[in-house]
């Protein structure tokens, strides 16, 4: 099936992108910022977005003195001829022509490794034909959906699926952004269904608002299933800081935890600074506190009076003031129902137990939604699973075993800002994850609204972003750190509906594309719990389209 | 083929014939054709009429009354027909042979004294598929303003082909194309070419 | 331009006032006085007395002097035929002799089906008999008066062959050949020559009852003046060569109508009418047997026209009223001139391109049986009008 033709190429260059011309007929009504399009040239086909519409006159009389509302034949005449418009358009990736025709030729380009769309060297000349994008141009480009593509939408005027590449999703750590209301949570739910599903990794999910595990109630009504409740127990397990919630009704959870004191660390202390309203000088003295009392500290800490606080401090040159109003701050803390004086990590260790046999853990927060709380908690157990994690690494390097190698773990955190800001990314283990940990299979999913708060290294380590509509300024260039051609991307960014649209861009996608996101529904449901594993063949694509979209 | 008039002038460009029929010219925009002494037709649209008196120097004076006007007049006045003539403007747009349609100007103009036929339907149809020779149109030295001789045209092509509606929108874009740094002539163009009812 | 028009300017100045002059005014005054009181008869009398001598010609009144006829209905159909002559040559610049007619003409049929007939004959005249005229005892080139006279000939001739194919009724008019008066200083023989074959067409005319007339726009006669002078004459006899008053008294009522044309009498005719009928009195029309020539004037809406035919014509009432019908009907149509007319003079004009063109062939026809025609020097000085 021929490509629909759109307009020809009559200028450009290799940076700035082509600017075609639109056929008379074709109205940039039809088009999107962002759309993915084809360019025929004669070698190669260039697999491109559009990043500008203009509309274009040959007489700029025809500006000062357009034709009257009556006069529909002197309009349309117009159209397309003294009036055009011209689409700027900015290829990504570049694939040889061959027809099936030719199969010496294709097996040439297998040979000489040009077979598939590789990152775009060259441009058409003139006239070169711009084309719609058919079903078989997003396969070549994003993938079928296979073991390692999920269809996570189409684009915003076709209904052909665009797959995001999972496997490489998860290589690298990822974040979901957008401002808030345009659905982070369920975009969320959605790739992780998809992770779930196509078993490409196992996912620790610190879920701040309860929304992960059982259904939520949508906007405009209905329900929206939990991830426990699409694939079962036995594959998503539930724990809980809140024990109230493990005895909700029909939301059960596997276990409650209990964070000791003895777990907390100065680290913690540095990364709850803010939420503390402690001072430079009382984060310090956490350190010198974890220095002289080793892992018991903050019990020594909370134990101590006054008396010994100036004994204390005069050991070690620490500030009596900043000392005493650490204590204060720590004894809130250790008020929280779920510290306990001295806990195992044997429950965090159990979690990691599971993550490694291959399920999945939601940690749900209950009632202890406060900041503080997340933070802290995501903060130890981290830690703790990090510490396993590099030390069973180093294991399987040692006997180079496949079973030893550990499983390919993904850790959702919300609120990201909070945890990798400047500040604390170079203390916390997020900041650690973020920026090292790849190497080790663990890799962060973090879903954030304020990305201008995330640390710039970290931010260049995110592999792919997954951006709802963003106004702020800041936060644009944020999200667009260390990719190119912003502009375009960022009128992507600024075009976006709120809700069900997103620009996706990085490791896991070969190009940025706009994606009208797929529904999270029934028949999503049961696309994902059937195990998700689709080869796509393409009798069976129409048929699959009209039951997973409707 | 009915034979309407015989070329009293003829040059590269285009040909004046006396009409056969006295006040009744060919149509402003039609296609008519003349032999040509090598063989084939010349094409030419019809781009002028006038009736002026056979002798020079000799004006109309106004002749009614209450009583007697119009077609009395030449009733009262018997011999009025025998001292004026209606003539006819061609432009050259082409030419055809044996089947072949060229829309350049032919090599040779009629010649003189030879006769003019009006198209048939066909020929304007046939002539009419491909537009190249508006540019022969445009670019014409006429008496009349050239844009209003191609919309003129263009209406009886419609006509010749049936009111054929996909035609006029492809002739308007042509048009449109050729125009497109003059804007006001195109208007011109497009406003005469306009469907009734404007669409 | 070397035509000073200054000076020009300033007689023609002069020539207008003196057309103005009181004095002509009371002249013309007293000629229609004169058209008013005077009794035809008295004239009649005096024109018939064989002692009468005058030094002017005057025109005999067959009845009124200043009566009016209304203008009868023209039939239905009705046509008008014309005729109308011009001539090339001979030039005497030209290495050869020769010379053109052309004679153009019209017919025009009104009523029930109209239709119209405009059309010219030429010829071209080269051979020694007819570019000279031989006679007794002298030979004359054919130019000027005799060319004249030839060319009416050819005029009625072709009048009358048109005319007597149209539908009748048919009304012959031509302009200016009825009376001949340029044979009237021509040599007897010479007027026998042209005489003969064109009273032999009136005769035709007269034979199939065609009426012909000659329609004279702004005439300038004043032959019925002459006859009013008559009947002003004091003297018993009328003898202009022992005249009186002539030498000396400016003021003799003769003198004082002298001058006045005729038309200035009959501008009391309405528009259609007509005078009552007078005969011509020109001197050649001593030769012209029985078809002596009769004449009236009429209003033809825009001037005081003339129209001068055979008696035959004017004596009989059909005619006459035929004539003065269609006349008038033409004058209508044509705003104060016969179309039938203005198309036959039309079809009889030869241009200067046409003359161009006769001399190309000639030369052409020359050339190609290798003979160069000499011109003269200043015919060809002429031509090149070279700077």
């Amino acid at each position: 099936m021929r490509r629909k033709r759109l307009g020809v190429v009559t200028d450009g260059a290799f940076n700035a992108g082509l600017t075609v011309r639109l056929d008379p007929g074709v109205s940039t009504e039809s088009l999107r910022i962002g759309d993915f399009v084809i360019v025929e040239g004669e070698e190669y086909l260039y697999f491109s977005a559009i990043t500008d519409l203009e509309l274009r006159a040959t007489d700029a009389r025809v500006q000062a003195d357009p034709p009257p509302d009556d006069a529909a034949f002197l309009r349309e005449v117009l159209q397309g001829t003294a009036t055009y418009a011209t689409v700027q358009v900015k290829p990504y990736l570049m694939m040889r022509r061959v027809s099936p025709a030719e199969p010496l030729a294709a097996a040439e380009a297998a040979l000489v490794g040009e077979e598939g769309p590789r990152p775009v060297k060259t441009i058409p000349m003139h006239f070169a034909v711009l084309c719609e994008a058919r079903e078989e141009d997003f396969a070549a480009v994003f993938g079928a959906e296979d073991e390692a593509h999920f269809a996570v939408g189409t684009p915003l005027t076709q209904d052909i699926p665009i797959c995001l590449d999972l496997r490489r999703f998860v290589e690298r750590s990822n974040g979901i952004f957008g401002q808030s209301g345009t659905g982070k949570s369920f975009l969320a739910r959605l790739l992780l269904a998809g992770i779930i599903a196509k078993g490409l990794a196992s996912n620790l999910i610190f879920d701040m608002h309860n929304e992960y595990a059982y259904s939520v109630q949508r906007e405009g009504g209905g329900w929206a299933k939990g991830l426990r409740e699409i694939f079962g127990p036995s594959s998503v397990l539930v724990y809980s800081l809140d024990e109230r919630a493990s005895r909700q009704e029909g939301r059960a959870v596997d276990g409650v935890l209990r964070l000791g004191l003895n777990q907390i660390e100065a680290e913690d202390v540095l990364l709850l600074g803010e939420e503390l309203d402690l001072t430079s000088t009382a984060q310090a003295t956490a350190g010198l506190l974890q220095d002289r009392y080793g892992e018991d500290w903050l019990r020594a800490l909370l134990e101590m009076d006054a008396e010994a606080i100036q004994a204390f401090c005069a050991e070690t040159n620490a500030h009596p003031g900043a000392t005493e109003a650490l204590q204060r701050k720590l004894k809130e803390v250790a008020r929280r129902p779920y510290i306990q004086p001295q806990a195992a990590f044997d429950q965090v260790d159990e979690m990691l137990h599971v993550l490694e046999g291959g399920k999945h853990v939601i940690l749900q927060f209950g009632r202890h939604q406060r900041l503080l709380d997340y933070m802290l908690v995501a903060n130890v157990i981290t830690r703790r699973i990090m510490r396993q994690y590099e030390a069973k690494w180093n294991r399987y390097l040692e006997t180079r075993r496949e079973e030893d190698k550990p499983r390919q773990l993904m850790i959702t955190i919300e609120e990201a800002h909070k945890f990798l800001n400047p500040a604390a990314a170079r203390q916390t283990v997020f900041g650690t994850i973020a920026r090292e940990m790849r190497k080790f299979n663990v890799t962060l999913m973090v879903i954030d609204q304020r990305p201008s708060g995330i640390d710039t290294e970290v931010l260049s380590q995110i592999g792919t972003r997954v951006t709802g509509k963003m106004t702020e300024e800041r936060d644009i260039e944020a999200v667009l750190t260390g990719v190119g051609n912003r502009p375009f991307l960022r009128g992507a960014l600024e075009s976006l509906d709120t809700r069900q649209q997103v620009l996706l861009m990085g490791h896991a996608v070969p190009m940025p594309i706009v994606v009208q996101t797929r529904n999270y529904d029934e028949a999503f449901y049961q696309a994902v719990a059937g195990g998700g594993r689709r080869p796509g063949r393409p009798e069976d694509l129409a048929g699959k389209l009209e039951e997973l979209f409707g | 083929m009915t034979r309407i008039g015989e070329i009293v002038a003829t040059h590269s460009l285009g040909f004046v014939a006396e009409s056969f029929t006295l006040h009744q010219p060919p149509a402003l925009g039609s296609l008519v054709k003349a032999p040509l002494v090598a063989g084939g037709e010349a094409l030419g649209v019809v781009c002028f009429g006038e009736t002026v008196g056979l002798q020079p120097g000799r004006r109309a004076l106004r002749r009614s009354d209450e009583a007697v006007y119009d077609s009395a007049i030449y009733q009262e006045h018997p011999e009025l027909v025998h001292t004026i003539r209606t003539e006819f403007h061609a432009v050259l747009v082409g030419w055809q042979e044996g089947g072949a349609v060229r829309q350049v100007l032919p090599p040779q103009p009629p010649p003189l004294h030879y006769s003019v036929a009006v198209c048939t339907p066909q020929e304007v149809r046939a002539f009419t598929e491909r537009l190249d020779y508006f540019r022969l149109l445009l670019a014409a030295e006429t008496p009349l303003p050239s844009e209003q001789l191609l919309a003129a045209h263009i209406r009886r092509a419609y006509a010749d082909r049936g009111r054929d509606d996909a035609w006029l929108r492809r002739a308007a874009r042509e048009v449109a194309r050729l125009l497109k740094e003059e804007y006001d002539r195109l208007v011109t163009v497009l406003s005469g070419i306009a469907p009734e009812g404007g669409n | 331009m070397p035509l000073r028009l200054g000076s020009l300017g300033r007689e023609i100045e002069e020539m207008a006032s003196r057309e103005v002059t009181l004095e002509r005014r009371q002249r013309v005054e007293r000629a229609r006085e004169a058209l008013r009181r005077l009794d035809p008869r008295e004239v009649r009398t005096r024109l018939g007395d064989p002692r009468t001598v005058t030094t002017f010609v005057a025109a005999l009144p067959l009845g009124a002097f200043a009566a009016a006829f209304p203008a009868p209905e023209a039939p239905r159909d009705f046509s008008v035929a014309a005729a109308d002559g011009s001539s090339m040559g001979p030039d005497r610049h030209f290495p050869v002799r020769y010379y053109v007619l052309n004679t153009g003409y019209a017919v025009i049929t009104y009523g029930s089906r109209p239709g119209a007939i405009l059309d010219s004959r030429s010829r071209l005249y080269f051979r020694d008999e007819e570019v000279y005229l031989a006679l007794q005892h002298r030979t004359l080139p054919v130019e000027g008066a005799i060319l004249s006279a030839k060319m009416a000939v050819e005029e009625l001739a072709t009048l009358f062959e048109v005319a007597s194919q149209a539908p009748r009724p048919v009304v012959a008019l031509t302009d200016g050949v009825i009376i001949l008066w340029g044979l009237q200083n021509v040599p007897e023989e010479v007027q026998g020559e042209f005489l003969g074959p064109f009273l032999e067409t009136l005769g035709r005319f007269a034979q199939e009852g065609i009426p012909v007339a000659n329609y004279i726009s702004l005439p300038g006669a004043h032959d019925v003046v002459n006859a009013l002078r008559v009947g002003l004459c004091p003297e018993a006899v009328v003898n202009c060569a022992r005249c009186e008053f002539e030498a000396g008294r400016k003021d003799s009522a003769c003198a004082s109508l002298a001058g006045v044309p005729d038309r200035e009498l009959f501008i009391y005719l309405r528009e259609g009418e007509r005078s009552d009928l007078f005969q011509s009195r020109a001197p050649i029309l001593e030769k012209y047997k029985e078809h002596q020539v009769g004449f009236f004037y009429l209003n033809a809406g825009q001037e005081i026209a003339r129209v001068e035919a055979p008696l035959w014509v004017l004596e009989d009432p059909r005619t006459l009223d035929l004539v003065h019908a269609a006349v008038v009907d033409q004058c209508r149509r044509g705003r104060g001139y016969p179309p039938a007319l203005q198309e036959a003079h039309e079809q009889a004009a030869i241009t200067t391109a046409d003359r161009r063109v006769v001399e190309e062939m000639i030369e052409e026809a020359f050339a190609r049986r290798r003979v160069v025609l000499p011109w003269s020097a200043k015919e060809r000085s002429k031509r090149e009008r070279g700077i």
